[in-house]
This record gives structure tokens, C-alpha cells and sequence, in this order.
């Protein structure tokens, strides 16, 4: 009799224990759930919303600007100029921003010369640091150069081109590019949010994967 | 839809606007275009700025 009633209390624990288990990865699973919808609580009474936003980009801010069209605030003008560049000589412009405006184009900027030679180099500085690789860009007889401001997309200040033209002709040098031009005032309602909203965003899902906090 | 167009006499920096549509081009010649500054806002700035004298072109 003691036998059996000790197997009972044996079996009894057993599945006490494996339940325990299925609450603790039914927990494990809740939690999970309630960080995935962590983003997607509303007040009360109203319907959730899920939000799933693409990845933030420079082109993608610059399409919903250009979107919303807000006439004075934003701007999208096409900038195109030629620089005459004596032989041995160098020039250097700033391209100072407007006071209250900020700088959100990507590129590409596109150059273009009358003359190719490696002895004619170009820099270009995004306040003050170069985007230009491995300092000046030599203007090989191969076409017109091409390349974006890559990580540097997002210009406060100024941009600086430095033409060098160590070559024995006078050159004309075009520079071409679309230039998204913004208020302060957008950047801070708008773009610093909507980056730190999606910032936080991407950092959960990293948690989540096991990865650390961004 | 009318075109403006305004000028830099010093530099030659032009801005077109056509509607929404805006374009800057010229050619520059050795000094930093200041111009470019004063052509930026919606109704470029005219008359005397920096060392630029800005038009508007009829």
C-alpha cells in the first residue's frame, strides 16, 4: 500500500515538474510576443495599428519631403556649375549652406572636365571631413567621375571642392547634383524622431535576436 | 506658369523656377559664389550681397 501511494506521489511530482516547464516556456513565449508588440499599444477604445517601417535611408527621408511638398521649407534644386581651373593653379570653393538650412542629399555628385589628365585632382570635404577617397581624386582620361557623399549624406555646414590642375592646359571642370535642402525646424520635428523611432525599433529586434542594445 | 529667373551678375550663377521645379546653373570663375546663398530661399534675394549683385531677369 505505502509502495503504491509513494509511486502515485512520484508520478504526481513528475508531472508537476514537466508542467512547471510548459508555464515557464509558455512565459518564456508571452514575453517574447509582448516585446514584438511593444510598439503597437494604443489608448484605449482605439483600434492598434501595426507599424512596419522600411529601412530609413537618406533617399527614403528626402521622398516623403518631397511628398509632402512644403513650399518654403524644403527644397530640391538641381545645382550645376562649370569652374574654370588655370594650369597650376588651385581652387577651392565653399559651398556655404544657407543659414537655417540643413543638407540631406545623397548624391550622387557628378564631375566633368573639358580635359582629362591624372595631374588635375578633386577633393571634396563635407564639413570638413573628405569624401573623396585616399585624399584627392585624380581625373583619369576615362569619362566624367561619379560618387556619393556615402556616409557623410547629411551636411550642416558647408561643402568644400578643391580642384588642383598640375597639368600644362587651363581646364573647365562641371560639377552637377541634386540637392535636397531642408529647414532646421523639419529636422528636428521630423527627421531626428523618426530616426530615434526607428533606431529603438531596429534595437529591439536585435535584443530579441539575442544581439545587444544599439 | 511663369519662369523666374535671377542672376549673379559678379558670378553668374543663375536660378530658374519653374514652378517646382528649380535649377541652379553658371559658370564660376575662381571665387567662392556667396550667390549661391542668396539664390537658395524661395524668392532669392536681389541686389547687393556679399560681393554679388543679384537680378531679376525679365
Amino acid at each position: 500500500m505505502l509502495q503504491q501511494i509513494l509511486e502515485k506521489q512520484a508520478k504526481l511530482e513528475s508531472d508537476i515538474g514537466s508542467l512547471v516547464d510548459e508555464v515557464r516556456a509558455m512565459r518564456q513565449s508571452l514575453d517574447e510576443l509582448v516585446n514584438l508588440l511593444k510598439f503597437q499599444r494604443t489608448a484605449e477604445g482605439q483600434p492598434a495599428v501595426q507599424v512596419v517601417l522600411p529601412p530609413i535611408s537618406p533617399e527614403l527621408l528626402s521622398e516623403i519631403l518631397r511628398t509632402m511638398r512644403w513650399s518654403g521649407e524644403v527644397y530640391f534644386p538641381h545645382f550645376r556649375t562649370v569652374t574654370h581651373v588655370p594650369a597650376g593653379t588651385q581652387v577651392v570653393f565653399h559651398f556655404k549652406l544657407p543659414s537655417g538650412y540643413y543638407c540631406t542629399c545623397p548624391g550622387p555628385l557628378v564631375f566633368e572636365s573639358d580635359y582629362y589628365n591624372p595631374n588635375i585632382t578633386l577633393e571634396v570635404y563635407v564639413d570638413g571631413e573628405p569624401i573623396t577617397p585616399l585624399g584627392a581624386l585624380p581625373i583619369y582620361p576615362t569619362g566624367p567621375i561619379q560618387f556619393t557623399y556615402g556616409g557623410l549624406w547629411f551636411k550642416r555646414v558647408e561643402v568644400t571642392i578643391v580642384y588642383t590642375n598640375n597639368s600644362i592646359r587651363d581646364v573647365n571642370i562641371s560639377y552637377a547634383v541634386d540637392i535636397t535642402m531642408i529647414r532646421d525646424f523639419i529636422f528636428e520635428s521630423y527627421y531626428k524622431p523618426l530616426v530615434e523611432f526607428t533606431k529603438e525599433r531596429l534595437s529591439d529586434m536585435i535584443v530579441l535576436g539575442g544581439g545587444k542594445q544599439l | 506658369m511663369t519662369v523666374e529667373i535671377y542672376k549673379c551678375l559678379t558670378h553668374g550663377l543663375t536660378m530658374k523656377i519653374d514652378g517646382n521645379k528649380r535649377d541652379i546653373s553658371g559658370a564660376i570663375y575662381g571665387q567662392t559664389p556667396q550667390c549661391w546663398i542668396a539664390l537658395m530661399p524661395k524668392v532669392p534675394v536681389t541686389g547687393k550681397f556679399g560681393n554679388c549683385e543679384i537680378v531679376k531677369e525679365q
